[in-house]
């Protein structure tokens, strides 16, 4: 990890993604911990239900890590280059995926495994302004990622 | 487009080779040959200075313009 020439931003970056990832773990790990000493029947349906949790976070902190990548070609130089656009995709499309798994994934899957999927109808939605604005930032990022490279490719047009 | 590059003029001129400017101004050769075929959106200023100065001329040596009213009507073609 400490390559030489990998700017402190995104070495800062990956180490709030890897500390963030860890502290998520712990802290589901241990609520999961929790809920198994009261001894109920949920304690069946938790692990499912933990992993299940783990999937937009998971995805947020993808997006974490590409960024970390984008910042690593920008200090490169190679502003709006195809890893740079990729890098930007892949950050855009990793918060809007993780946004769609907290909206709609977590709450459906939550809600199926709650009842032993024994009632299968219906989706459930978890509408809150953070996922819907790390959706829309996911969005802008993908499309700013399109711009740059139409505006690259114009520029590398230039001699 | 009514801009044309006149770089072939200035190279028979000075009777040089593509390929020595282009290595001089540090630019490829394909990029050379795009320039003087006049397949390039634009040039940019520094090229333009680097050239003057390895052919030992002005601008307008290697630029010409043919007068055209509807350039004053042309769309920009920069919006994406």
């Amino acid at each position: 990890m400490n390559r030489p020439g990998l700017p402190l931003a995104a070495l800062a970056m990956r180490a709030v993604a890897v500390g963030f990832g860890v502290a998520l773990f712990f802290e589901q790990a241990g609520a999961r911990q929790l809920l198994h000493l009261d001894g109920s029947d949920s304690q069946a349906l938790m692990t499912p239900v933990y992993w299940v949790s783990l999937l937009a976070p998971a995805f947020f902190l993808w997006a974490l890590w590409a960024a970390s990548d984008v910042f690593v070609r920008m200090d490169r130089g190679d502003a709006f280059g195809p890893a740079v656009v990729r890098g930007l995709r892949a950050i855009g499309g990793n918060l809007m995926l993780g946004a769609f798994c907290a909206i709609v994934v977590q709450p459906s899957l939550i809600f199926l495994i709650g009842n032993g999927f024994r009632e299968m109808r219906g989706v459930r939605f978890n509408w809150t302004v953070e996922n819907v604005t790390l959706a829309m930032v996911g969005l802008v990022l993908i499309l700013l990622a399109r711009q740059g490279r139409a505006l690259k490719s114009q520029l590398d047009q230039f001699v | 487009m009514p801009v044309r590059v006149t770089l072939d003029v200035m190279l028979a001129r000075r009777k040089m080779r593509a390929r020595d400017v282009a290595e001089r101004i540090g630019i490829s050769e394909t990029q050379l040959s795009l320039l003087r075929t006049g397949k390039v959106r634009g040039m940019r200023f520094n090229t333009l200075s680097k050239l003057c100065v390895v052919l030992d001329c002005v601008p307008g040596d290697i630029l010409e313009y043919d007068r055209d009213d509807a350039d004053l009507n042309a769309k920009d073609d920069s919006a994406l």
